[in-house]
């Protein structure tokens, strides 16, 4: 593909979302809730669409259409069952809503300190947050170099790719805060989505005879692929390792719920789970589609990762198709990256270095925007410098990533459920369930053939369960909690 | 509405949710790991999906701003 294209499509995407966050600075109040929450007002339509483009990184694209080219409909069946976990949403969300608007919560993680009356808490969760998502940002920021590079035959140099999306994550993150990035957000979502299905389109009808004929063709390929294990990748341990962790997603992942702190009403959060849950359905169907594309018409490539890039760059992809294709790759990374970075330097100023304030005066306000502000930029510097080691040991982070960030989950569960749930065993959870991770995922150690999925909810949800049956509970909060909850939901018919 | 029917209603739609969540688990590995067309395992996990999505809208609408 000629470089001039690449850089001009580059370029384009680059001055349309900076004007979008330009306008979103315009539209900016000032403050903490501000500028990590947009003020807890934030409408259903942009809720949506930011949600859906924080959850969906560049893995869809690249990793499950990889999944897909090599395992079958397995990746078909994991993904969903992500999906399903926005269930959890339904009973979570109203519940984290209207708790951080009552108790002025910024990140999830000062909700869990406050709730078991121990900073501790937030702190455990905060850093490992960190531990997790950096790598996992990391990886984010390497597809954007690999794509650009892969797309320019070599031209375009890995670290250019890399350096332009940290820069650009900063700018957007910074320019408003999370009012940049919903917006950003929503103008890439619409690109992912957009463009997305209208190259598969193409691609099956132009390319495989229409979606019959397309079925009809998988049927006959080798190794079963609209089976599971089909060809082999998808064995049933493998599938529940990977879709396990997945499920909870929507409440184990900062990023994403601290999402739920930011609808205006209960309006906007319904907007925001049905507009999500379209989205998602149309973006998974269209990356596995995608994947079974690639295995149709270029079958053989030893490293499935490249079908996406190698459909790209093949003859069967117009040129106009596929540099539209990877800015829509590139939204998907750079919405994933901003927020992420956003939410951890929310949790370094909440949570890590403390500290949470029901009413700020203004010069706190400021000194915390003011730390929020170099801990983005922090982070955004370990990413870049994660990403261009290129390291075997970022990948398996990485990897880790929706593993060790289910460690807070049995502790969410106990925070609006069972008032016996305990501080001691929350933080217990959370600090074994990290090493469990760890340990599992970087000795690759499977017991009884169960991958760290599997083994880190579990040895998290006993500690907290038998924690909390041997150590003494914040009685009076959880009452104040949980009862508060408790009254508003019977009043707005919250299940 | 009621304490006792919201939570006769929480009770109901996590039930629903959890079986079907494991029946996407397992139903394609063991029922349908002979068929190897669309209307398998592909079409299984589409209504899956579609089953669980509209009943975390329904659970959307049953709510109220005060």
């Amino acid at each position: 593909m000629p470089i001039s294209y690449l850089y001009t499509a580059i370029i384009l995407y680059i001055i349309i979302g900076s004007i979008v966050a330009l306008m979103a600075r315009r539209e900016m109040n000032d403050g903490v809730v501000e500028y990590f929450l947009s003020g807890r007002n934030t409408g259903g339509v942009v809720a949506a669409l930011s949600y859906s483009a924080t959850t969906y990184s560049a893995f869809m694209m690249i990793g499950l259409a990889g999944f897909t080219y090599s395992g079958g409909v397995g990746a078909l069946g994991f993904e969903l069952i992500y999906l399903s976990g926005l269930s959890l949403v339904a009973f979570f969300g109203p519940r984290f809503w209207l708790i951080g608007k009552k108790n002025n919560y910024v990140s999830p993680y000062e909700m869990l300190g406050d709730r078991y009356q121990n900073q501790w808490i937030a702190f455990a969760a905060s850093l490992s947050a960190c531990i997790f998502l950096i790598p996992y940002l990391a990886v984010q920021l390497m597809g954007v170099g690999y794509l650009l590079n892969g797309l320019s035959d070599g031209e375009i140099p890995f670290i250019f790719g890399v350096a332009i999306a940290v820069m650009l994550a900063i700018a957007w993150a910074l320019i408003a805060g999370m009012k940049s990035v919903t917006w950003t957000d929503s103008l890439q979502s619409l690109i992912m989505i957009v463009i997305s299905v209208i190259i598969l389109f193409y691609v099956i009808y132009q390319n495989l005879g229409g979606f019959k004929d397309f079925f009809d063709s998988l049927a006959a390929l080798e190794g079963n692929v609209l089976t599971v294990p089909g060809p082999g990748f998808f064995k049933f341990k493998t599938f529940l390792g990977l879709s396990l962790p997945w499920f909870f997603f929507s409440i184990s992942n900062p990023q994403v719920s601290q999402r739920l702190f930011i609808p205006r009403d209960l309006k906007a959060m319904k907007t925001m789970i049905k507009g999500f849950l379209v989205f998602g359905f149309i973006y998974t169907l269209v990356s596995v589609f995608w994947g079974f594309s690639a295995r149709l018409l270029i079958p053989g490539l030893s490293n499935a990762d490249l079908a996406t890039p190698e459909l790209l760059a093949s003859q069967y992809v117009p040129t106009a198709l596929a540099l539209a294709a990877m800015i829509g790759i590139t939204a998907a990374a750079i919405s994933t990256i901003d927020s992420i970075m956003l939410t951890l330097s929310s949790l370094v100023v909440r949570d890590i270095f403390k500290n949470m304030e029901d009413n700020l005066d203004q010069e706190q306000n400021l000194r915390q925007l003011r730390t929020a502000k170099i801990a983005i930029l922090i982070i955004a510097l370990l990413g870049f410098f994660f990403a261009i080691q290129e390291l075997d040991l970022i990948a398996t982070l990485s990897v880790a990533a929706s593993i060790g960030l289910l460690v807070v989950v049995p502790s969410i569960f106990g925070a609006f459920f069972w008032k016996k749930a305990t501080a001691a065993a929350s933080l217990s959870s959370i600090i074994i369930g990290s090493i469990t991770a760890l340990y599992l995922q970087f000795s690759s150690w499977s017991p009884l053939g169960h991958g760290a999925g599997v083994w880190t909810l579990l040895v998290s949800t006993a500690v907290f369960v038998i924690g909390s049956l041997f150590t003494e509970a914040p009685t009076e909060k959880a009452d104040q909690f949980i009862d508060y909850i408790n009254e508003e939901c019977r009043q707005r018919n919250i299940i | 509405m009621g304490n006792d029917k919201l939570k006769k209603l929480r009770l109901l739609y996590v039930a629903l949710i959890l079986l079907l969540v494991l029946s996407a688990l397992t139903v394609p590995y063991l029922m349908l790991n002979s068929i190897n067309l669309f209307r398998g395992a592909f079409l299984f996990w589409l209504f899956f999906a579609l089953i669980v999505i509209f009943l975390t809208i329904k659970i959307t609408t049953y709510w109220r701003d005060n």
